[in-house]
Formats: structure tokens, sequence, C-alpha cells
């Protein structure tokens, strides 16, 4: 509102006044404002200018004066930002044919009008040439990495797709590594993201659709689903809240999680990030739909359902029998890494029946001396491991071992020998980390941490009726839950059996032949039946 | 669909933390922090001097002295405190270990009952009832009677292999009822369970303290030792109406098994069936039966039948045996099952005559079987019809191996 | 409908939800109350008392298709009148939260009895509560989804119960059958029977149910299931406790005390508390649902979430008082008090509806009606 406000007192104050005033005043608002509503003149004295209060005359901007060689009455204007465009690109394509003679027998342009059209028609070729009619949309283009052309007399301009900026290759992706499977992971540039799908997804039907978010950043954000396999009711949907979003900056796809997701309270992400291409395809393929975030690797897929939270892509490269092994591994390292601590606690001062008398006067006699009550000691050692894995995580490299070794022998070794821990609490604690780092979605393992601790108070003061109420708590939290209009703990909570064969487990991959998709109207069969393999009958 | 607002969730996140608190500010009522209990290990029960009836003796284990033994340091410092206090009834007892103890006496881990003898005598009616009523003490808990003795010093007794006494009766027991099969492995549980039933009385544990041999140290002199007597367990102790009667020694114990299928593994040795004066050793693998019941006359009789297996162990005769080995086979196998009928016999015979007890379940059977029949004799079992009831012994018995070798050895030239 | 529970559950979830219901009822005192008259043939019993709901819960969802898309509540003002039909539905709301404050304040009691002696059953009671009115500010579907985790579990939990503590178990104990006679069976069976009457929540859920078609195949599939269960954890604790099932407690408990793995944990007897914990949370939960949605549909209201923790409250207060200790349940769960009680809400109710309804021939209203929602 007060930005509004803001932007018409501009307009108002305008009138009367030259734009070196508006430039040297330097109030952006108002520069703003006053561009929003120019359009192109044909000045290119006056269009230079123009741009340049625009970006506030940084050195970045480059403005290259020519005279078109075949006919040198005619003035060009050729306006980029270093270090966006590819120099030997923009010098071959653009700046080089204007330079030189007319290749062919072209009829001469007199007129600015026909020589902007004979420009863009046949001499220049760059790609992507997009017609710039205001002032705004040349600005917007420039800082995409465009070079724009004007004409001296012809209010438009051209603007050529000349990118080329330093970015990151495409490498193996960081966080989510994988043993047997592509090599490949997405980069920052949406464009080579989308074409790592295409290459993957061969059939037409896979549409992407481009958003701008960002009032600021402009951030290019891509929806990307299968045509016929989504359904059109989350596709709908996704649209629907993507475009809702108004916000001045997006960086990374955290920013459009945030904004799109079902519950944004709830500790549990409802959009599952990725960087393989190979799983944001695979969800493509099960009817669902991927937001590509320009800027970074990450992308988001929807709708997330609870269980794809315990899959890796790898799962459908290895056997059936070891994937659903390893899933089922991974389903208990969630439980430990939410549970063990508690139920440690809860056992050791509620129900010490429970545990073998050996074992039980073991964990006795470690405890002897150790001045802080189980949950204490657990909530301590808890937060230092914590702390270990965030202090790990933002050291510089050179750093890290120095924190590995201190959090090792102080808090482990030391805290033991000193008495101030038990050492079956360090190895409950240690347990649990390690069970944490079994998840293969980070986001997942971040959401137990932080949902351990309340579980660990409940079984500090009510033993394992605490852990029960706390665990119950989180299920009806998670019933209640919902991703782009599916329950959250489908399919085991409305149970529906055929997606069971790619839930807890991985059935083998031709026993797999219908889509996980509840809408009708949509493309089901994933294949044909009857596919086992089988030998040969002789 | 179900839309949640953030103000639900505001809301839901700011009852959950003051519930979160009230649970801290009040939630320590049923904590008990492991370094405040005191591991009872195994509990026996005395009759006292008056006023109190009832001394309980506790034997707790020292997890400070278990940690030091772990830690390589010296296991010289014993690793349970045997501790008494008294009490009207057993639960009084039980809170005046508090005058003794440092921490609260914790029962979940006893795994041994045990009984003097004049308690199990007068009848353990009163004192059971505290072990099944509370939640905290454990149902599969041993039942053992002391013979000629006291809890208290039976609890006093020490074992060289362990370091906890009652973890050394639980090996011994399970051990024995292993290998030798005569003993009883009768648990609370069981023991109330058999109390209960109609028609079968309960055994309990039968324990004894021994007296220790002084320890030969290397120079072949007498040590000093602080430890004067050891367990020993083997028998049984036989109950009747709530009472014990009397004992079984270790061949009817087994017989008793033998009934009751029970039997895990035993040895037997029985007389060579050539040479007289020669043995052979029998390694018994374990032991099937039943007991059928059937009306003769408006009496009941019944019939045992066992089946037992065994490997050939050892025989002291071995070499120059000329006989066929088929036949010297079939004659070891009827000595086998001889040898375990009159076990049988013996237990039965005990149990009918001297103890009038009917610890096998002949009762039962009869109760299962013709329940008309029993409403009339139930009020006199014990005294009448089991003292009159006519049992006959079936045994089959089967040698699997043989060993290594054969039965016949060839004579040596 | 009115609009005030939006969701709807397929017969899966209704088959969970109705499992637990029963299963819950009874899980921790059975075979108890009908053992102390009968013995070791208490899972005749439970076999007879199955039956016996079987055919009362067919009439339930018989009436129920009478009145197409209506709850009890309201086709009892359709039939009984506006007044006395209100009446009626109240009673049965009284129920239900009888049955609710019953359901806790065991659950709360076996805790205090068996694992956390020093701990206010009050602690248990609201915690429970809690979180069951929580659930049901969700609706029916969140309620039916954490039903079918929370069946999944109990189930799991319960079948290792049964399993585990075989060694113990003497299946010699189950004879001689009948020994009591048919006389002390037949009481045992009506009072197991007067324990399953909360039941009348199906009366509730079927207008909810997405496949009416499959209402009466889910409620019998169901009640077989949990009679199953039930009889063989009868069974179950027959041939492990033998004669001493007529003093023991709470059986299912006891059941888990004697297993003794010897591995990693032993004395399983928390298993039975937190499947029965759970359970209790759910059908607390559904009973809680029932209630807060009669009563919006007794007072016309538009919204019936804002109930949900007035409600529990109220529950939570009744349970505290409901019974005196655990001497007070026992005189309670009786033909003479609890048996007349249940058997009047849950049986006499329904049938004093269907008969006026056939006589004033509210059917044919009621199915017009539920033709023109359609």
């Amino acid at each position: 509102m007060r930005f509004l406000l803001k932007v018409l007192r501009g307009i108002r104050r305008r009138r009367g006044r030259t734009l070196k005033q508006l430039v040297s005043d330097a109030d952006y608002h108002e520069i703003e404002a006053y561009i929003e509503q120019e359009s192109l003149t044909g000045k290119l004295e006056n269009t230079e200018a123009l741009i340049k209060a625009a970006f506030g005359g940084s050195p970045d901007l480059v403005f290259r004066r020519m005279r078109l060689a075949a006919n040198d009455q005619i003035e060009v204007l050729v306006c980029y930002i270093d270090g966006l465009v590819d120099m030997h690109l923009l010098a071959e394509a653009i700046l080089g044919p204007i330079g030189s003679e007319l290749p062919f027998d072209l009829p001469l342009p007199a007129a600015p009008k026909g020589a902007y059209d004979l420009l863009g028609q046949s001499l220049l070729h760059g790609a992507a040439l997009q017609e710039v009619d205001e002032l705004g949309d040349a600005l917007k283009v420039l800082s995409k990495g465009f070079a724009v052309v004007f004409v001296e007399g012809v209010a438009q301009g051209q603007a050529y797709a000349v990118q080329g900026w330093v970015e990151r290759s495409v490498e193996e992706p960081t966080t989510e590594s994988a043993v047997r499977g592509p090599k490949q992971g997405f980069v920052e540039n949406p464009r080579v993201n989308t074409s790592m799908l295409r290459r993957i997804i061969g059939a037409p039907e896979l549409w992407f659709e481009e958003l701008e978010i960002g009032g600021v950043t402009k951030t290019k954000v891509t929806l990307a689903y299968i045509k016929g396999i989504a359904s059109n009711d989350l596709i709908e949907e996704a649209r629907r809240r993507l475009q809702s979003i108004t916000v001045d900056a997006v960086f990374e796809s955290g920013y459009i999680e945030e904004y799109i997701e079902d519950a944004p309270f709830s500790p549990f992400p409802t959009l599952l990030r990725t960087e393989r291409p190979d799983k944001a395809a695979g969800s493509l393929l099960e009817g669902r739909i991927v937001i590509i975030t320009e800027g970074t690797p990450f992308v988001l897929i929807a709708p997330a359902v609870f269980a794809s939270f315990l899959m890796a892509s790898e799962d459908y490269y290895e056997r059936s029998w070891t994937s659903s092994f390893l899933r089922l591994v991974r389903i208990i390292a969630m439980f430990i890494s939410l549970t063990l601590p508690s139920f440690y606690i809860a056992i050791t001062t509620f129900h010490q029946e429970m545990l073998p008398t050996p074992l039980i006067l073991s964990i006795a006699a470690q405890r002897e001396g150790v001045p802080f009550a189980a949950i204490v000691e657990a909530i301590f050692l808890e937060l230092s491991f914590e702390l270990l894995r965030e202090a790990g995580i933002r050291l510089p490299k050179v750093v890290g071992p120095a924190i590995s070794i201190v959090g090792a022998l102080v808090l482990g070794e030391a805290a033991v020998q000193a008495g101030l821990v038990s050492s079956a609490m360090v190895i409950v604690v240690a347990f649990t980390a390690i069970a944490s780092f079994a998840s293969p979605i980070w986001s997942m393992t971040l959401s137990v941490h932080l949902l351990r601790f309340p579980i660990m108070i409940l079984a500090g003061s009510l033993g394992l009726f605490g852990v029960v109420m706390g665990l119950s708590a989180v299920l009806i939290h998670l019933s209640a839950l919902r991703t782009f209009g599916v329950p959250y703990l489908e399919p085991f909570s409305p149970v529906i059996f055929p997606q069971w064969k790619d839930a807890g487990i991985r059935a083998p991959l031709w026993m797999m032949d219908v889509r996980p998709n509840r809408k009708s109207e949509q493309d089901r069969i994933r294949e044909e039946p009857e596919q086992k393999p089988r030998p040969p009958q002789s | 669909m179900i839309r949640i607002s953030g103000q639900h969730y505001m809301r839901l996140f700011a009852v959950s933390v003051v519930v979160m608190l009230l649970v801290l500010q009040t939630g320590c009522w049923s904590r008990k922090e492991i370094e405040t209990l005191a591991f009872v290990m195994a509990s026996g029960v005395d009759f006292a001097e008056m006023p109190n009836r009832i001394m309980l003796t506790a034997q707790i284990a020292k997890p400070k002295a278990l940690a030091a033994a772990a830690m390589g340091g010296s296991d010289l410092e014993r690793a349970v405190w045997t501790v008494s206090s008294t009490g009207n009834t057993i639960f009084e007892a039980i809170r005046h270990l508090a005058r003794q103890s440092s921490r609260r006496a914790f029962f979940a881990h006893s795994q041994w009952v045990i009984l003097g003898e004049d308690v199990a005598r007068a009848g353990i009616n009163n004192v059971l009832d505290a072990y099944e009523r509370d939640p905290e003490s454990r149902a599969g808990a041993k039942l053992a009677v002391v013979k000629d003795g006291k809890a208290s010093d039976f609890l006093q007794t020490e074992s060289e292999l362990e370091s906890i006494g009652a973890e050394a009766y639980l090996g011994i027991l399970d051990d024995a009822s292993e290998a030798l099969s005569t003993v009883v492995d009768v648990d609370i549980h069981e023991f109330f369970k058999v109390m209960a039933s109609e028609g079968i009385e309960p055994v309990a544990v039968r324990v004894e303290i021994i007296d220790r041999l002084p320890d030969v140290d290397v120079r072949g002199q007498m040590e000093q030792s602080c430890i004067s007597t050891a367990p020993r367990i083997s028998g049984a102790a036989v109950f009747k109406d709530r009472m014990l009667v009397g004992w079984l020694d270790e061949a009817e114990t087994r017989g008793y098994n033998w009934v009751r299928g029970r039997v895990k593994g035993s040895v037997l040795t029985i007389e060579d069936p050539k040479e007289d004066g020669q043995y052979m050793t029998i390694a018994i693998l374990g032991a099937d039966s039943s007991i059928e019941v059937e009306m003769k006359d408006d009496r009941p009789v019944a019939k045992v039948r066992i089946q037992a297996e065994a490997n050939f162990g050892e025989t002291q005769h071995m070499v120059g045996r000329t006989e066929d080995s088929n036949l010297l086979a079939k004659a070891i196998i009827r000595r086998f099952a001889e040898a375990i009928r009159q076990e049988v016999h013996q237990a039965i015979d005990k149990a009918q005559e001297e103890y009038g007890s009917d610890i096998f379940g002949f009762g039962q059977a009869i109760h299962r079987k013709y329940p008309k029949v029993w409403k009339n004799l139930r009020s006199n079992w014990n005294d009448d019809g089991f003292k009159k009831l006519n049992v006959t012994v079936e045994v089959k018995t089967k040698i699997r191996q043989i060993g290594l070798v054969e039965i016949n050895l060839p004579e040596s030239r | 409908m009115a609009g005030l529970e939006k969701g709807k559950i397929n017969s899966k979830q209704l088959f969970t939800l109705l499992v637990l219901t029963r299963l819950i009822a009874i899980l921790l005192d059975a075979p108890t109350f009908s053992a102390t008259s009968i013995g070791h043939d208490a899972w005749i019993a439970a076999v007879i008392s199955t039956s016996m709901v079987l055919v009362w819960a067919c009439f339930l969802v018989h009436i129920g298709g009478k009145f197409p898309g209506m709850t009890i509540i309201e086709y009892s003002q359709l039939v009984l009148g506006p007044w006395l039909g209100r009446l009626a539905g109240f009673l049965i709301i009284l129920f239900f939260i009888q049955e609710s404050a019953r359901a806790v304040s065991v659950c709360g009691a076996a805790y205090v009895t068996a694992v956390m002696p020093e701990t206010p059953l009050l602690v248990f009671v609201l915690m429970i509560t809690f979180l069951s009115a929580n659930a049901v500010r969700g609706g029916l579907e969140v309620l039916a989804r954490a039903g079918t985790i929370v069946f999944g579990v109990t189930i799991i939990l319960l079948t290792a119960l049964l399993i585990l503590p075989l060694n113990k178990m003497d299946f010699n104990y189950l004879r001689p059958m009948l020994a009591e006679g048919w006389r002390e069976l037949q009481k045992a069976s009506l009072l197991s029977f007067t324990m399953y009457t909360d039941y009348l929540i199906i009366t509730m859920l079927l207008p909810y149910l997405e496949n009416q078609k499959s209402a009466a195949r889910t409620v019998a599939y169901a009640t077989l299931v949990s009679g199953v269960f039930i009889a063989v954890l009868s069974i179950v604790v027959v041939v492990t406790f033998g004669p001493l099932i007529s003093y023991v407690n709470l059986p299912a408990f006891s059941l888990g005390r004697l297993v003794d793995f010897a591995l990693i944990i032993e004395r399983l007897e928390i298993i039975p508390l937190i499947a029965f914990t759970v359970g209790t949370g759910v059908k607390q939960a559904l009973l809680l649902w029932g209630v807060v949605l009669g009563l919006a549909q007794i007072f016309n209201l538009k919204e019936m979430q804002a109930l949900a923790y007035p409600v529990g409250l109220l529950i939570v207060a009744f349970s505290l008082w409901i019974f005196h200790g655990a001497l007070d349940k026992l005189n309670f769960i009786s033909l003479r008090s609890f048996g007349i009680l249940s058997i009047l809400m849950g049986v006499v109710i329904p049938l004093l509806i269907y008969i006026v309804g056939w006589i004033r021939g509210s059917f044919a209203s009621a199915a017009k009606k539920g033709a023109d929602r359609d």
C-alpha cells in the first residue's frame, strides 16, 4: 500500500521535471515509475540515458553505438550486460553482421524501419529474437543476458539471446548420491534442467509451463508435467498456487515451497525436493508435477506423500529384494531416530523390569555416579550432537576435522570418563545419529530431529505412556495432513493395496503395471502385464 | 478436504507447550531413576522372632562392584549385599527394608523366591499372595524351599563362577534340568496355577546349603576363604494343601519328571544285561508322557505312558563281546525301560504312601475326562482316592545313536 | 446431514473402526467378568456373544438402511416426533458419553494399577482425551485415517501377545467343556453382549459410508473378525492361566507379564497396554465424534468442531468419578446395573424407533427424502 502511494506521488511529481533531475535525485521508485510509463521513442540518446538511469549507471552495462556498415546513415545501439552474454557469440552473431557488408544482394535499406526489419530478418542471427516495445521489457531482458539492438528512429528494439555466463557444469548430485544410477544432477540453469528431463522423457507429452515469480528477482519457475498422466486437477491446482505467489524475491525452491505447501506449520515437508533428474522424471511418470526454479539445482515434486520420503531412486535400479530390504531398513532407521532415546529414557526410568537382568545391571553400573537424571543426560547429549552436526556443516572444510576430534574426544570420551554421562547413553545417542542419517531425504531427517525432543520430554515424564501419546499426536497430525489433495499417509491410510507394491517394499518392476494414480481420466496403464522374464521353453 | 488454518496450528502449538510444561512440572510421579533402585536379585522368607512374624531377606546386586569387576578391577568385593528385615507381612517387611537400604528395593528383577523350610511347612498361602498381587514382582521367579535351613542362610551362599548368587542358582537349575532332570523347574506362576487346579498338587525347587571346600592355592596350601557355604539344587519339595509335606530325592524327582513329561535330558546307569557288576550309561534325550484314566468298576484306574529316547553313552565292558549286537541292543532297551519304570514307581509310591499328595495330576485327568465322577471324588481325593489309585506304567524306549564305535568292540588280539 | 460432517469413509475404514471399538471394549478385561462365573469356558461365551452382536448389528444396519443418509439422532426425531425424538437422541448421546468415559477410565486405571501406581488417573485420562478431541476436530476422515494405522499397530501387537506365551500354554485346561452348565453360560454370554453395545455408533457412522451397499457386509466382517480375536484371546488366557483366570485382574496384561524372551526385552506387559491405549484413543475419539455430531444435530448447530474440547472435558470429569477404584468397576459390570442400561440404550431404543416407524409409515417418507437429497 505504502509502495503504491509512493509511486503515485512520484508520477505526480514527475511532471515538469527532466529525466536528469530524476536521476540525480536517485529516488529509485520514481525512476521506476517513470520508466514504467515510458515507451520507446526511437531516439538512441534518450534510450541509452533511460536504460543507464534504470540501472543506476552500473558499470557492467555496456552500450555499443555503431553505424550499419551497409548504410552508414543508420545508427544502431547494441546494449548488453557484461558477464551475462557470451562475448564470442555476441561478436559473431550481432556485432559482426552489423559491422560488415551485406553478404548477398539484399536491397539496401534507406529508411530506419527497413534497416530494422532487415536486421531482424536476415542479418543478425542470435537465437530467440524478441521484439521489445516498452522500455520496461528491454530492462527485463537485459538482466536475463539478452543483447538488445535499437535502431535510430525506430521505436522498437530487438532482443537476442546470447547468454553465456560462468556456471557450474553438470555434476554428480552431492546430496543424493547413488551407487548405481545416473551420475547427473540438476544445475542452477533451468534450461539445462528442462533439457535433462527432455532427454530422459522423449515423449512430446512432457509439457513445461514457465512463470516468472519474484517482483525484483524475476525468477523463472517452470511447472513440468506429463499431459495425460498427471491429473488435470493437480495441474490446475499447482498452476493456481504458483500464480498466486506475489513476492519480491525467489532464491531457491524453498521459497516456492513455503508459498505453495499445504500445511505451513507442519514439521513435515509436504513437497519432495530432489537434485536427481531420474527421480524427477520418475515422479513425472507417476503422474506428479515437478517445479523447477531458476538458480537452484533442487526441484520440487508434488504431491509428496509420507512414503515417498523413504524412497531413493536407486531402489528402482537395484534388485527388488535388496531394495525392499533397504526400504525396511530406512523405515526402521526413521523410527529409531525418532524414538530410540525416548524408549531408552522411558525404560530406564520407568520400566526397568523390561530389560533382561544382566543388561539392566550393566546400565545401572554405568550410571553409578552420573549426577543427572537420564532425561537431562539425554537432552544434553542430543543437543551436543545437533551442535556437532551443525558445526560440521557450516565450518570451512579445512577446520572440519577439528570439530570431529573435539566432539569425539571431549564429548564422547571425556564426559564418560568424568562420569558426567553414562556410556550407554552415548551409545544410544550415537546410534540414533547414525539412524537419522540413513534417511534419504534431508528435510525429513530434520523434521524427525525436531520431533525427537518433545517425545523425549514426554518419555522422561510419563514413560512409555508418554512416548505413545507423543507418537499418537504425530499420527493424528499426519492423518490430518494432505499434500495437493492427497492424504499424506497414503497408501497406508487410507489403505490402497495396489500401491503397496511401491511403498513399504519395492515389488519387481514387471509387477507394477498400474500407475499410482486415482483419477479415472488419466492413462493408468504403465506396461503390458505378464512381463515376468522366463527362461526359454525348450 | 480439510483445511487447517495457521491459526489452528498456532493454537495447537500453544496448547502443546502448555501441556508439556505441565507435564514437566508435575510429571515425576512414577519416575525412578535407575541409580535410586536397589535391584533385588532374590528374596527369601523366614519366620522371625516375635513381635514380627516374617523375616524377609533380599539379595541385592551392587552395580558399583559389578562395574569395578567389568573394568578389570579386583572382584574381591562381593557383588551382592544380603540384607534382612522383619514385618508382620511380606509387604510390610519389604517396606521395612527402607530402614537399612539407601535405595528403594526393586523386586522386578528378583529371580528367586526362597522359603525357609519352617515357613513352607507352616503353609505358604499368606506368603505368596504378595508376590502375585504386586505388579512389580516377576511371575517367572523360581520358587524354592531350603531343605533343613533358613532362606537367609541360603542367600548367603556363593558360587565360584557367578558374582551374583541368584544368577548362579539359575545357572545350576538350568544346567541340572538339561543334563540331569533331577530337579523341578517351577516358577511362581506355575506353582500358583497348579495350586489352583483341581486334582493336582504343586511341587517346588528343593535347595540345600552345603559346606564349601576350602580353596587350595598353587602352593598346595589351604587358603582361608570368607566363603563358607555353597548352594546345591536337586530334588523337589512336595506340597499338599498349601503346606510342605516332604521331599523327593533325585531319583524320585526324575520319576516325577518322567510322569509329567519334563525330562529334557539325563543320564541313566544300568547294569550290563550280560555281565554282572558291569555298568552302562545311557544319555537320555527327552521323553513324552501321557496320563490316561479309565473307569473300572466305578473306580478310576490310571495308566502312565512314557516314551523315552536316548543315546548310548558309555559301556564299561566293551571288548571281547560275542553276542549278536541286535539281541544286546534289545536287552539294553529293556533294561533302560525297566530303570525308568522303577523310578516312576518309586516316586508314585512315595507320593501315595508317604505324602498323600497327588503331584502328578491323576485327579486332574479324571476331572477332565469324567467331570461328574470327579464331583464325588474331589473332596477327599488326596487322602483317599489318590492313595488307593491303581497306577500302571508303560514305558517305551528307543536308542538313537550309539556314538562313534559299535556297542561290541572286537576282541583284542 | 446438514453438512456438519463433510468427510466420507470407505468400507475398509469402517471395518477398522468397528473392529477397534469392539476389541477395546474387552481387551484388558477379557475374559475376567465372564470367567468369574464360568471359568475356562469363557471363550464359548465370547463365541455366543459374537453371534448375538452379529444379529443385533445387522438389525442396526437394516434400520439405518430404512433412513438413508440419516443418523439415529435424526431419524429418531423423524419417527418419534421432535421432542420425544430429541429425548431419545439425548439418551443415546449420554450413553456414548458414559461409554467413552468408561473406556478411557479403564485404560487409565490399567496404567495406575499395573505400571505407574504413583501417577494420578487424571493425567492418563486427560492426555488421551485431549488427543482424541484433537482428532475429532479434524473430522471423521482424520479419525478414520489415524484409526487405520492404529488398527495395524494393535493387530500386530495383539498377535504377538497371543503367540509369544506359547511355551506357557497348556491346552488341556480347556477341558472339561461346559463345566458350569448352560445357565451360567447364557448369563455370561449376555453379559459379554452388553459389553459391546457401544457398537451402536454404527447408526451414527452409516450415513458417512461411501459405498452404502457394502454396509451390512462390512459390519458383519468386522463383528466376525473381532469375535475371532476375542475368542482366541480368551482361549489363550485360559490355556495360559488355567484355573487362575478367575483370580487374575487384567489377564491380557498379565499375559505380557509372563513373556520371558531373555533376548532384548522381557516382560512385555507394556505391549497389550500400548495396543490398548492407542485403541482406546481411537474408540474414544469415535464415540466423542458421535456425541459431538449428535449434539450438533439435536440443537441444529451449524458447526460441530467447536464442541470437541468442551465435551472432551466433560468426559474427563465423568471418567474420574464413574468408578471409585477397581472394586467398583467389578460391581458395575454386571447384568443388574450395566447390563440393563446398555440393553435399554443399545437394543430397546433402536427397536422402539423401528417399530414406531413401521407403524407410522415413516420409512417411505424417509426413503423419499433420501432420494430427494441425492
